[in-house]
């Protein structure tokens, strides 16, 4: 690709579409970012959660006299308090399940998790705040323990919340074609008793920093931190605290990584707002790693009971059902939301016709859960990326030929998916040609035949997945049709400053995503010039008038709402600057062009003015202008970006349910050593295809992220929790993120198959579908062989390996024709 | 987890299981301090074992299971902000050449961050807790 | 420049809440206190970034903590247990995470913290713009601490070669990037052929400054 830029009055080619280097960076690099706890605010206090020990206990007693004697001690939040001062959260689940009691600090005189905060400590210093939440006494009388999902709906549990009734959440379920006519009639079934998506999360380097200003004169929360989802946060604190929420501001500046699980921030936000307004004190919560491990937010864990698939001789894939128990903990937050955002993915990547779930959201005591990076999707996505592996394993179809019989092909796109999903464009046979390519496919099946008896034996995995994003809303009326949202938007505003400077702001949150610079790109490339010379707002601000209800920065949205939102603004804008420049230049409106920053008569480039000229005008001299001009014109483009979304039909589950549907194939080649059970990856490969790229650099950036916490999570990762409920992962000892030395160099290569529907082609993308899960499974299922044991858990640790190697699993896997 | 000591006191087994309802003398018992009986068979105190990160004081509660010439068993809880460790102790005594032989057996679980954080350390630190605070203990009687 | 910290912060702070005041009176307070050795307060100074700082420091501060309230935001805090690097600071010559380092033990010392690493005129030096064209941050709240130990590694003469890279990072946790664009942008500002970011040939910066960066290593697996 070309770029003139020798001279600035030179028209450029487009910026969109070029790995231009980030604008974010300078400041990041220089160690000038403003993270969470860098934000200096004069009398701050420090506040410190008092948390329970006990995953399920009554609290007998809790005694506070202790904390006078620390110095600095501040002052206390307790329970009662929260309770009288604050309604329950919002429950999005219908009755009765909606009678869950949620509030910031542990509910109705229980606990329900380790780790549940229980009373929230304020101190003049992060030391004398710790001081006075150790010398706080709480007495528990111990309950029963759940960390089991089974167990939990067993005969007999014990109750986490005795106004739901049980310890079920949520359920409901889809039957979509005639999947039992289909396992009846189909040449060969397989089935499965049960296998499970485990328990990890994104964990991302800056755990929740939460600033609450309360200014009393006003009658106005400020809170600075990082809110990765500003007007669902605004919403559900101000819905507990009874709250104006025009009163309630919500800041973000720099912000060390969300992937969803900051959605949740708004639970112990209420209990440091509400401790600002007691104290009249500005507070700040630092959370440690270890609480962000118990309560930061878990991604969904899942076990998929019963499950079948019909297969045909020819290969043909025609579907399966199974049920399903998702783990959300002990609070259900988000939930149970993810009981329909994985139909948004129902067919994976094929063209299967036949759909049967049946999904129940169920309590246990454990961490809650919150949407995480391939939320709720890549669950369903894994089990039938298992599936079709699991059978092309026992039915002896070749693993490549398989896939390729299977997938949707590129000339049925717009395909509709057996719930009513729209894919909108793809190429999947392409997209796994290059991805084999990329890890030297026969080279390495002939590496596997030669160390086949050697105890290191290699398997080659692929995984084939989906990232489904800009969510249509109207799914939420499917977990509860009262819920009144539809469709969606996002919100963006691009203004001319008195000297001719560009500035834009949009209600997305950019945690790394890169937004500042592709958010420049488009807009320079509509007013003809130089990212640089776009201000793009770092972060949010809920006072900007760039929001909308669904703004932020989750369910890869912002390449298709975000910058749809700014062209739409920068629409208005442009059209502004060329009624000004038109007035001012007396030629005709058409006739005229921004480029490098002027605004030119197309036909006569020496006629001409500077953005400087046009703003001048327009802020201080608006007396020189045309009546109608200055009356129309503010030099401020605000708009919104409607993505084109109908209401689904509730009772029949059947609707589009989010726009764009990104595709990602992976390849792996795994060697595991027979006597530890170690799996080393020897080579690792990605295709992405997410439409129209704006950056590609910045694409590729998101897949590598997005794989290695899928590697992380495939061998590493595991919130697991011992018979009692204590979290076994409460660091980065316990809890291994990957380190850049386990992992192999990452091959990636893209393919592009622009978006119909979205404003310049591009889909969002960045959540990654858990396609390394699916991978990484895939190839240690190809080590083992067919017959042998089976791979039926997404975390594979040496244990489990060495376990499967021993033919663990086979036992649970029937070719039942 | 299962943890298990032993050691040598030099009073009798009966002054030894005296000491659960004796205040005065446990106050005198280094990391112990505050110690007051609480109920027929309870006892409240500060119970502050040294770890590598100093002595850390945990509000605990002593209650007396059972109490017999030979043995004796014990349920200790012990918080501290949202750290907890539950231990049962069974002590058996065997008279020796210069007093008596303590043997200890404790299942003890430990909960909050101390169970996700120390997991790799604090049975080590709970072992050496335990046989300190009974030797301790059995000195004074 | 001094900085002061009241004494009434004066307490052990062990990390995680276990900290030494008494829950049941002075007594217990005096008790653990006198079980500790050293003063509560401790003068403290050190050289950071080439300026002098001077405070009087709680002995249970952390240096990380003691470094960010003296206001540098290049350390941070990412794990509490030494496991992330978010922290990494050179200390009289050699790079430690300031989460395990006490203020006090930094008593006299000459630190060096991220914010020193920009070439004098304030611009990015080579290691930081290697960083920017390799689109080695995301998040950028590792950053800080993966310069430092990358710019360790690059003067260590270890040979600039992908697994000596990656040995020399696992003590510095990512979370965004999946490592692989640092690798390459460490192996880049240490002069070694590295695959370009995808889409790029020529490099234009967001300013329309064009720099070919091409390498000897044509871009692997773009189409």
């Amino acid at each position: 690709m070309t770029q003139t830029t020798s001279d600035t009055s030179t028209a450029t080619t487009s910026w969109t579409g070029q790995s231009v280097p980030r604008i974010e960076d300078d400041r990041l690099l220089k160690a000038n970012g403003e993270f969470g706890d860098d934000t200096p605010i004069h009398g701050l206090a420090y506040v410190h959660f008092v948390r329970s020990p006990y995953a399920h206990a009554r609290i007998t007693s809790i005694d506070v006299t202790g904390c006078d004697e620390i110095p600095g001690y501040v002052g206390c939040l307790l329970p009662d308090e929260a309770a009288t001062l604050t309604n329950p959260f919002v429950e999005l689940q219908p009755e009765p399940w909606s009678n869950e009691d949620d509030r910031c600090l542990a509910s109705g005189g229980k606990v329900r998790y380790a780790g549940e905060p229980v009373v929230a400590v304020a101190g003049a210093s992060r030391e004398a705040a710790r001081d006075a939440a150790a010398a706080v006494v709480i007495e528990y009388e111990q309950l029963d323990v759940l960390v089991d999902a089974k167990a939990a709906v067993a005969d007999g549990a014990p109750v986490l919340h005795e106004a739901v009734g049980g310890n079920v959440g949520w359920h409901g379920a889809w039957d979509c074609g005639d999947i039992g006519f289909a396992l009846e009639h189909a040449d060969h079934v397989i089935e499965v008793d049960e296998l499970h998506f485990h328990r990890f999360s994104a964990t991302p380097l800056e755990n929740s920093v939460i600033t609450c200003e309360y200014d009393a004169g006003m009658d106005v929360f400020k809170f600075i931190g990082g809110c990765a989802m500003p007007q669902f946060t605004i919403f559900m604190i101000g819905a507990a605290l009874g709250h104006s929420a025009e009163r309630i501001h919500v800041v973000s500046k720099d912000f060390g990584g969300s992937f969803g699980v900051k959605i949740g921030m708004y639970v112990p936000a209420t209990a440091v707002a509400l401790l600002a307004r007691k104290y009249r004190r500005p507070m700040r919560w630092v959370e440690t790693r270890t609480e962000h491990h118990w309560m930061g937010g878990h991604a969904n864990e899942r076990t998929f009971l019963d499950v079948r698939m019909a297969i045909q001789n020819d290969g043909t894939v025609l579907g399966l059902e199974y049920r399903c128990l998702d783990d959300i903990g002990a609070y259900s937050r988000y939930e149970p939301l993810g009981g329909v955002i994985w139909s948004q993915v129902a067919n994976a990547c094929y063209q299967i016709k036949h759909l049967k779930v049946d999904y129940t959201t169920v309590y246990t005591n454990k961490g809650p859960v919150h949407p995480v990076r391939g939320y709720s999707r890549m669950q369903h996505l894994w089990v039938v990326e298992r599936m079709m592996d699991i059978a092309a394993h026992k039915l002896g179809f070749d693993p490549v030929e398989f896939r390729l019989t299977n997938y949707i092909q590129p000339d049925q796109y717009p395909y509709t998916t057996v719930n009513g999903c729209v894919y909108d464009s793809g190429d999947l046979p392409q997209s796994l040609n290059k991805v084999l390519d990329l890890i030297d496919y026969d080279k390495m099946r002939a590496l596997q035949a030669e160390r086949r008896g050697t105890g290191r034996r290699i398997g080659i995995g692929i995984g084939s997945t989906l990232d489904s994003g800009t969510n249509n809303f109207g799914q939420a009326r499917i977990i509860n049709a009262y819920l009144p949202f539809a469709g969606n938007t996002e919100g963006g505003l691009v203004r001319m400053g008195q000297d001719g400077s560009i500035y834009a702001v949009t209600g997305g949150v950019a945690f790394g995503q890169g937004h500042e610079t592709t958010s420049a790109q488009v807009i320079a490339d509509m007013l003809g010039i130089t990212p640089g010379e776009v201000f793009v707002h770092r972060g949010g601000d809920s006072s900007l008038s760039a929001q909308t209800g669904f703004s932020g920065s989750y369910a890869s949205q912002f390449a298709v709402t975000g910058i749809g939102a700014l062209i739409n603004a920068t629409k208005k804008l442009v059209d502004e600057i060329k009624t000004v420049g038109a007035a001012m230049l007396q030629a005709p409106k058409d006739d005229l062009v921004l480029e490098g920053g002027f605004v030119k008569v197309a036909s006569d480039h020496e006629r001409a003015l500077p953005f400087a000229a046009i703003a001048g005008t327009v802020f201080f001299a608006p007396g020189a202008l045309p009546d109608d001009v200055a009356d129309e014109v503010n030099l401020v483009g605000r708009a919104v970006y409607r993505a084109p979304l109908a209401l689904p039909d509730v009772d029949k589950k059947y609707g589009n349910l989010t726009l764009t549907y990104a595709t990602q194939v992976h390849a792996c080649v795994v060697e595991i050593d027979d006597e530890t059970g170690e799996t080393t990856l020897l080579a690792y490969a990605m295709v992405d295809d997410c439409g129209t790229p704006i950056n590609p650099m910045i694409i590729e950036g998101q897949v590598q992220g997005a794989t290695v916490h899928g590697i992380g999570a495939a061998l590493f990762e595991n919130f697991g929790y011992s018979p009692e409920g204590q979290l076994l992962g409460g660091n980065f000892y316990d809890y291994h993120a990957p380190t850049a030395y386990d992992l192999p160099t990452l091959r990636y290569g893209s393919v592009v198959s622009p978006s119909p529907f979205t404003p310049i082609g591009a889909k969002g993308m960045g959540e990654g579908g858990g396609a390394p899960q699916h991978t990484v499974c895939a190839a240690i299922q190809d080590a083992l062989g067919a017959d042998a044991g089976m791979v039926l858990d997404s975390h594979n640790p040496p244990e489990r390996v060495l376990d499967l190697v021993n033919g663990q699993g086979a036992e649970r896997v029937r070719v039942l024709r | 987890m299962n943890l298990s000591g032993e050691f040598t006191a030099a009073a009798t087994p009966q002054a030894l299981t005296g000491l659960l309802s004796d205040a005065g003398r446990l106050e005198g018992v280094g990391g112990l301090s505050s110690v007051s009986v609480s109920g027929a068979d309870t006892l409240d105190c500060i119970f502050s074992p040294v770890t590598s990160l100093g002595r850390i004081p945990l509000r605990t509660t002593i209650t007396t299971l059972s109490a017999a010439p030979d043995a004796a068993a014990l349920r200790v809880v012990g918080v501290r902000g949202h750290q907890a460790v539950d231990a049962d102790i069974a002590l058996e005594f065997a008279p020796a050449d210069s007093g008596t032989t303590v043997r200890w057996t404790a299942d003890v679980v430990v909960r909050g961050g101390a169970a996700s954080v120390g997991q790799r350390v604090w049975s080590e630190l709970a072992s050496r807790a335990i046989g300190d605070v009974l030797a301790a203990a059995a000195s004074v009687a | 420049m001094t900085d002061t910290v009241s004494p009434d912060m004066a307490n052990r702070d062990t990390g995680d809440g276990t900290a030494s005041q008494g829950t049941a009176g002075n007594d217990v307070r005096a008790r653990v206190r006198a079980a500790m050795t050293g003063p509560d307060v401790v003068a403290v100074t050190a050289r950071v970034d080439g300026r002098q700082i001077e405070g009087q420091v709680p002995a249970r501060r952390l240096l990380v903590h003691w470094l960010r309230d003296s206001g540098r935001r290049g350390p941070k805090v990412g794990c509490d247990s030494g496991n992330c690097g978010a922290c990494t600071v050179q200390l009289d010559g050699r790079i430690v995470k300031s989460c395990m380092v006490l203020a006090v033990q930094a008593d006299g010392a000459d630190i060096r913290t991220a914010a020193d690493l920009t070439e004098e005129d304030g611009g990015l030096n080579p290691l930081q713009q290697s960083f920017k064209d390799f689109h080695a941050l995301q998040c950028g709240y590792c950053t800080s601490g993966m310069l430092m130990t990358a710019a360790d590694f690059l003067a260590s003469g270890e040979p600039v070669e992908e697994q000596p890279v990656r040995r020399a990072l696992k003590g510095n946790i990512c979370r965004c990037t999946g490592y692989e664009n640092i690798v390459r942008a460490v192996m880049a500002a240490g002069g070694a052929a590295v695959v370009q970011p995808h889409g790029r040939g020529a490099r234009i910066d967001a300013d329309g400054t064009v720099a070919d960066t091409r390498s000897d290593v044509d871009t692997e697996g773009s189409h």
